[in-house]
């Protein structure tokens, strides 16, 4: 164990959780960009490279995130009501999730899309209600 | 840089100097695993391996790799194209020694490489009285499914990079109806490591000579119409070249695990060969027990590699996209 006082441990855990937090945003960008080729070309790159262990990896990372946070008392901060909705990292998150919905929908039936479709636009009506509308 | 989820949190000057390195060995990280996944993605390594069930070398399959101990023969099957093979291969009797026997490799199809029947074949194609239906190496399809009569029996295609490694045409399958397919009873997925079935003829690039596969042996075909009976759409090209070895290299003691001796072949002018059987010859005593054997295929960063991994994902991308057919 290295030689900290109570002090350093603190500035340490913190640089810690700017750290994680900044390979929190990597590892999106890195998966998010395999999750777009794997849809482009199926099968190809998911042949080399577990998804799975790519998603448990990203839960480890929330948890230590979670974790130093709330050693910390640090939690993320959400702007009230529609303010969110500024946020530039949601709102490419939602885009990239929409586009990939949709190519994962082009070769389904017209029931299937549709059913998956209406299904999607309740969720998003319910997350806005509760998210945003609700403070 | 700009991207900073916490800029909320303030660090004293020291720790955010530290923080300031921190983020900079966090990005180069980041970059070196970028690059390394890029060299798995798109110069992609086979690993083959397989481990003897007992002392002696007998056949054995795991994983698209057979041996067998007469004479002692290796096969790995694959439908890619590789720079360089490393085979190693552990000794099960402690002492024994490999060091200097050459291991020489050849990539041909397995049915061509039967040895060739002493008489031509005699007579044309006869349909069997007692088993209704298609002949043995017929290639039918049923709905999205392709499946070869193998024996009185038909196996599906596990997918259709199979069957093209197998050098198969799409023009020679026939569609069947379900009455025709209901005459077969259903056997395994044909898959890479199986040999072409009796009833395929090859036909040579060199020569132009033809062959029927029957009964563990090529026949040599020279009535054109005794061919006409036997062939079914398109002959499987083969050439002549794929059967000579043309690589080798010495086997030498490893330095871990004990027993374990291996070699580096180069099997770059391999590419031209046909074939999707990687065949390993070991000059070895008959004496001489083996526990384990493991191949390994690796790509060099070479034009021909890039541009091979490029035009694959280029073909799976416009087959995606509807813009490509299947092939």
């Amino acid at each position: 164990m290295l030689p900290f006082n109570k002090e350093e441990k603190k500035q340490l855990e913190l640089l810690l959780y700017k750290i994680l937090n900044d390979a929190l945003l990597l590892w999106i960008i890195v998966f998010g960009g395999l999750l777009v080729l794997e849809g482009l070309v199926p099968g190809y790159f998911s042949a080399y490279l577990s998804f799975i262990k790519m998603t448990l990896a990203l839960f480890a990372l929330l948890a230590l995130i979670g974790y130093f946070g709330k050693r910390n008392d640090l939690s993320y901060f959400f702007p009230p009501g529609k303010e969110i909705l500024k946020n530039k990292v949601l709102v490419a998150l939602l885009v990239l999730s929409c586009a990939l919905i949709i190519n994962s929908l082009r070769d389904s039936g017209w029931f299937s899309i549709t059913i998956i479709s209406v299904g999607i636009f309740l969720a998003l009506i319910l997350l806005y209600k509760i998210l945003i509308l609700e403070e | 840089m700009k991207f900073d989820l916490t800029k909320n949190i303030q660090l004293e000057p020291v720790w955010q100097k530290r923080y300031a390195l921190a983020r900079w060995l966090l990005w180069l990280i980041f970059l070196l695993a970028i690059v390394y996944l890029g060299l798995i993605i798109f110069l992609p390594s086979e690993n083959f391996s397989l481990q003897f069930p007992g002392k002696n070398a007998k056949a054995g399959k795991i994983n698209n790799i057979t041996a067998s101990n007469n004479p002692l023969l290796i096969e790995a099957f694959s439908k890619e194209n590789f720079s360089t093979a490393k085979i190693s291969l552990v000794s099960a009797a402690p002492g024994a020694n490999l060091a200097g026997q050459a291991i020489a490799v050849r990539k041909t199809y397995k049915a061509f490489a039967y040895p060739t029947a002493d008489q031509p074949v005699s007579s044309p194609y006869q349909p069997s009285s007692e088993t209704p239906g298609f002949a043995d190496g017929t290639l039918l399809s049923f709905d999205i499914s392709v499946f070869a009569v193998v024996q009185g029996k038909i196996m599906p295609f596990n997918n259709p990079d199979t069957f093209l490694s197998f050098g198969y045409d799409w023009s020679s399958v026939i569609p069947a109806t379900e009455e025709e397919i209901g005459l077969y009873s259903r056997d395994k997925l044909f898959t890479i490591d199986r040999p072409h079935p009796d009833g395929t003829v090859f036909k040579t690039i060199e020569s132009g000579k033809y062959y029927l596969v029957k009964d563990g042996q090529k026949w040599p075909i020279e009535d054109p119409e005794i061919l006409k009976s036997y062939l079914r759409g398109q002959p499987i090209l083969a050439s002549e070249k794929s059967l000579e070895f043309q690589n080798s290299c010495k086997l030498k003691k490893d330095i871990w695990p004990l027993n374990s001796f291996s070699c580096e072949i180069s099997i770059e002018n391999l590419r031209e060969s046909i074939g999707n059987d990687y065949q390993f010859f070991i000059d070895s005593p008959a004496n001489n027990t083996l526990d384990k054997v493991s191949i390994l295929f690796s790509r060099s960063f070479t034009w021909p590699n890039m541009r091979d991994t490029l035009s694959d994902i280029k073909r799976r991308f416009l087959i995606n996209f509807g813009y490509a057919p299947v092939q």
